[in-house]
């Protein structure tokens, strides 16, 4: 690609046959990032790497030592410390020679090819049928001084001899010449000679591997898991794989389908023993996730798997496909139309329909097709080459409303309202409360029916959540304080997903329930700390029941404030309003005015300051009390206080609103004030306990005045 | 205290507990009780439970308050946040301090909240109560808080905005007449329009030059319809009268329902299902009408 100006501009070629071959990319300075990384590279003599040499023509030259540090770095990447000494395979495959490549900055357009003829060039061993010109190397390795990080120099020969394993097929595990074939396709030479070759010396080449990760570097890349079983010599490389290419695509549909969700504590191993996808792997992957001595080496192959996986899954129709999304529209008439903004421009779907800018394209989905969308699922584009794709939908598609694209089909709703289209009589009569009156039915295919709005509870189980599309295990509901913490009383429900064997759940040690594929067992358990195993290791979690929260925050974090943001948004921060708020029930400003006095007995008389009195009478029990069951021949009234008045006098009390004398009772007044006088022991009290000796005083003095002047 | 513990309970219980929290574990836990999570957050915001701010998914419980309400025998309603054990405390509170005079009422349940707890005290014994049960103290909120709500004008409450959402969002037509949502009608007709949301339905006003987004869309059939009666108001019964598909919006709604600290009383009519909010004061309807900008009908 003319004008670039990287080293990656032209493919690399091979300079010479000799054993220290180099590549020469059409390159004349090298980035600073990729020094070391070239010809004449004196890091493996345990020295600091010289700048990048110009060669001949001025030319910058991978090597084999450059491919082995990356593909080091690739497939067994240093380790955080706690993690150093685990055990690891050496996964090479080629993804994994894609990765070196990119980080080497290499542009190769089969880089695992390349990498395959600069093995060959330096050890020769398509052309000898034998691994045995690495020896030399190895043994002035593994005798000479060396830097710790020094790459051995076999270490790449054995991600070659790997890289031939991952690409064996099913029965490759048997047939050692199906090992030598793709050996020699790895490496672009063959021998000359028929079978038998000589390759007595992969072994030691594995051991020496596993002994200088394990003692060298004291396992800060892991310690390999060198299996010596299965055939001859070749095997200890087919051991490393422990699945194909193609297991590659089956362990895809395989985490896309069960292990997207909720990977967080499942063991990759056990899932697969107990999901009915292990049935789709070659026999080798099988037989390393069935047998117990080989549980180790599956499982780290398993999470190698996983982690280099890129979340795609593969095109079952051959050619890559990209997911599309359809599209209901429901104003002025129905419509359903698809798109897929992340497939190639000027994508031909067929001969009339093109994503000519996908990202914002838009194509009639026509009716005839939505029947086959039912049973089939639909493809458009040509065979073997990109193309777009819907899953089978079923008789029931449900959409849910998304704010930059409007309805989306979705195969599990999370928004609380949605529309459905379907075909399903049953479905038709469920829903009937929310069909649509479609002005032109004739968009919809015969026996469609639309339905508006529908409460997502509505649906069935099956569409708001199937068995199969559960994750295979899961905590669900409960009232949850904290990652695994729950209140107790209150704790989550265990659901299995589609799983092949019963499965068994263990709490504390203690076996709690069995149960099969979609069955669920509520987790009634006291506070406390419980250790939970289901199916046998499938997955482990310490949960935590709790009386309290011990970690609440403070109460009363959001406010809402008083003002045109309040109308809009609703509370915030506090510390993002200014002005009076509240806070549930809680004002901000004070109360400043008057506290109503409550009497519970049926009249008062107040008396003002001029002595003139006005007799209440309590009012009916509000009606709203009476409707909750809390009215009754108690209940108490509030008297409301005229700005003059000095007392409240019941049958019993002389209640003080302002501890003073009224300057001449009225006849009223007199009355209620003897009355109380006349108890042996006159109850007097001041309003809300404010100054209760002076209301005690005044009480007396009015008596005395009372006295003094009879009526 | 009852033992009978409903689900709403058990929500309030949790989110006291959490003391705040995000939409999805509101959600989560929603569909861990069966309860639906947009309508339970609403009615528990307007019983002062649970304050929650819409733009950030946010919720926060406010601190357990008491809240003294007008024609309840003088009673303080037990509001805010209700952490476990809280019932329990007053319980002993009320039995054990004999200086004390309160008298707690067997919690009354509710359709779709909590349980009423009105705690019959003493006004002059609130301070000690609450300090005995670190208990936030609060004199008549209803009324109050309709004394600080300013009159909702389009301006104040909503976005202008030159075009209504994607042609591709579902969207309905509210015709105040009938009290109806229908697809009736185009861009052009002015009135409003609710568009399809994640959440729920988003509120749009069409008026003669351009299109208003309303937010908090409870605003929206007052602004959109200033002239409907929509509210009408029994002063011999003290109740006010709401269409539900004209309920207030956040804070009238808490304004009203913490009158009685009750969640309105549902019923049906010919034009569909309306809300009866309790003990509410001639004042407070006039408040609430006119913070709304609508006229305040006497119902019959």
């Amino acid at each position: 690609m003319p004008g670039q100006s990287s080293i990656i501009e032209t493919p690399p070629r091979i300079a010479s046959t000799s054993p220290l071959a180099v590549w020469e990319p059409q390159q004349h300075t090298a980035p600073a990032a990729l020094a070391g990384r070239y010809e004449n590279d004196s890091t493996h003599a345990g020295r600091t790497a010289p700048p990048p040499r110009m060669i001949a023509g001025s030319e910058l030259t991978l090597t084999y030592d450059a491919w082995s540090a990356a593909l080091l770095e690739v497939l067994l990447p240093r380790l955080s410390a706690e993690r150093w000494g685990q055990v690891a395979l050496l996964c090479c495959d080629d993804e994994a020679v894609h990765a070196a490549a990119n980080g080497l900055g290499s542009a190769a357009n089969e880089p695992a090819a390349e990498f395959g003829r600069l093995v060959e060039a330096r050890f020769h061993i398509g052309h000898d049928g034998s691994p045995d010109r690495i020896r030399r190397d190895t043994v002035r390795f593994r005798t000479g001084e060396h830097d710790r990080d020094e790459v051995p120099p076999f270490f790449g020969a054995c991600c070659a001899f790997v890289l031939a394993a991952s690409r064996m097929t099913s029965d490759g595990a048997l047939h050692t010449g199906n090992y030598y074939d793709r050996l020699w396709e790895v490496l672009g030479n063959r021998p000359t000679h028929s079978s038998p070759y000589d390759f007595g010396y992969m072994p030691y080449l594995f051991q020496y591997l596993e002994e200088w990760l394990r003692t060298d570097i004291d396992g800060e890349r892991g310690h390999l898991y060198v299996q010596r079983s299965g055939p001859q010599h070749v095997g200890y490389a087919i051991n490393q794989c422990v699945f194909r290419e193609r297991d590659k695509e089956r362990l895809a549909e395989f985490f896309a389908d069960r292990v997207g969700r909720g990977r967080e504590a499942l063991d990759l191993v056990r899932l697969l023993q107990v999901s009915s996808d292990r049935h789709r792997l070659t026999q080798r992957a099988r037989q390393a996730i069935a047998a117990p001595e080989l549980q180790e080496l599956a499982r780290a192959a398993l999470t190698h798997a996983f982690e280099t996986w890129d979340g795609t899954r593969p095109d079952p129709r051959g050619g890559r496909s990209w997911l599309a999304s359809l599209h209901l529209s429901v104003n002025r008439n129905v419509r359903l139309t698809i798109s897929a903004p992340e497939a190639p421009e000027g994508l031909a779907l067929d001969e009339e329909r093109v994503l000519e800018h996908p990202e914002r394209d838009r194509v009639p989905l026509l009716a005839s097709e939505l029947c086959e969308l039912v049973t089939h699922g639909i493809r458009w584009g040509s065979t073997e080459a990109s193309g777009i794709y819907l899953p089978r939908s079923g008789e029931t598609l449900v959409f849910e409303v998304r704010e930059d694209s409007g309805l989306v089909w979705v195969s599990a709703p999370e928004a609380e309202h949605v529309f459905v289209l379907t075909c399903d009589r049953d479905m038709q009569s469920r829903l009937r409360s929310h069909l649509v009156d479609i002005n032109a039915p004739s968009v919809l295919p015969e026996g469609w029916r639309l339905h508006a709005r529908v409460p997502v509870a509505e649906l069935p189980t099956g569409l708001a959540g199937s068995v199969a599309s559960r994750p295979p295990v899961a905590l669900v509901a409960g009232l949850r304080i904290g990652t695994n913490r729950y209140l107790a009383g209150c704790g989550p429900r265990l659901e299995i997903g589609d799983v092949d064997e019963r499965i068994s759940v263990w709490v504390d040690d203690l076996e709690y329930a069995v149960l099969d594929a979609g069955g669920n067992v509520q987790l009634d358990l006291p506070v406390g700390e419980h250790h939970l195993d289901v199916g046998s290791g499938l997955v482990h979690w310490t949960l935590h029941f709790l009386e309290r929260n011990p970690a609440r925050p403070a109460y009363g974090q959001l406010v809402y404030p008083f003002s045109d943001r309040g109308s809009r948004a609703g509370a915030s921060t506090r510390s993002s309003i200014e002005g009076p708020t509240v806070c549930g029930a809680l004002l901000s400003e004070a109360y400043s005015g008057d506290i109503p006095l409550m009497l519970r007995t049926t009249n008062v008389v107040i008396v003002a300051a001029d002595g003139t009195s006005e007799s209440r009478d309590a009012p009916d029990p509000p009606g709203w009390l009476a409707h909750i069951g809390l009215a009754g021949s108690g209940t108490r009234w509030e008297v409301e206080i005229p700005p003059e008045a000095l007392w409240a006098l019941t049958a019993t009390q002389a209640i003080a609103i302002r501890p003073a004398v009224p300057v001449a009772p009225d006849a009223e007044a007199r009355a209620a004030i003897e009355r109380i006088g006349r108890r042996p022991r006159p109850r007097v009290r001041s309003l809300h306990r404010a100054d209760r000796e002076a209301a005690f005083q005044a009480f007396a003095q009015i008596l005395a005045q009372l006295d003094a002047a009879p009526s | 205290m009852s033992a009978v513990v409903d689900r709403f309970d058990v929500l309030l219980e949790w989110a006291s507990e959490l003391s705040a929290g995000s939409w999805s574990q509101w959600r989560e836990a929603c569909g861990g009780v069966g309860i639906e999570p947009t309508l339970a957050m609403q009615d528990l915001a307007a019983l002062g439970h649970i304050e929650v701010d819409w733009t950030a998914d946010r919720f926060s419980c406010p601190p357990p308050t008491a809240a003294f309400l007008h024609r309840s025998s003088g009673s303080v309603l037990l509001t805010g946040a209700r952490p476990r054990g809280l019932l329990d405390r007053l319980s002993a509170v009320s039995s054990e301090a004999e200086d004390l005079d309160v008298f707690v009422h067997e919690p009354v349940f509710q359709q779709c909240g909590p349980k009423t707890v009105l705690i019959e005290v003493e006004l002059d014994d609130v301070g000690d109560l609450c300090n005995a049960l670190e208990l936030e103290y609060v004199f008549d909120p209803a009324l109050r808080i309709a004394e600080r709500l300013a009159v909702a004008t389009l301006g104040r409450v909503a976005h202008r905005e030159d075009w209504p959402p994607r042609d591709e969002i579902p969207r309905r037509f509210f015709n105040p007449e009938q009290m109806r949502f229908n697809s009736v009608g185009t861009d052009d007709t002015c009135g409003l329009w609710w568009y399809e949301g994640y959440r729920r339905e988003e509120a749009w006003i069409r008026d003669e030059a351009q299109w208003w987004q309303v937010p908090t869309r409870e605003y929206a059939p007052y602004l959109a319809y200033p002239n409907a009666t929509f509210l009408l108001y029994s002063p011999e019964r003290r109740q006010l009268r709401v269409p539900a598909r004209v309920p207030l919006p956040p804070l009238q709604a808490r304004a009203a329902t913490l009158a009685s600290g009750r969640l309105p009383r549902r019923a049906a009519s010919p034009l569909g299902d309306v809300r009866f909010y309790e003990n509410i004061s001639c004042e407070l309807a006039r408040r609430i009408s006119r913070s709304l900008g609508t006229p305040l009908g006497r119902s019959a």
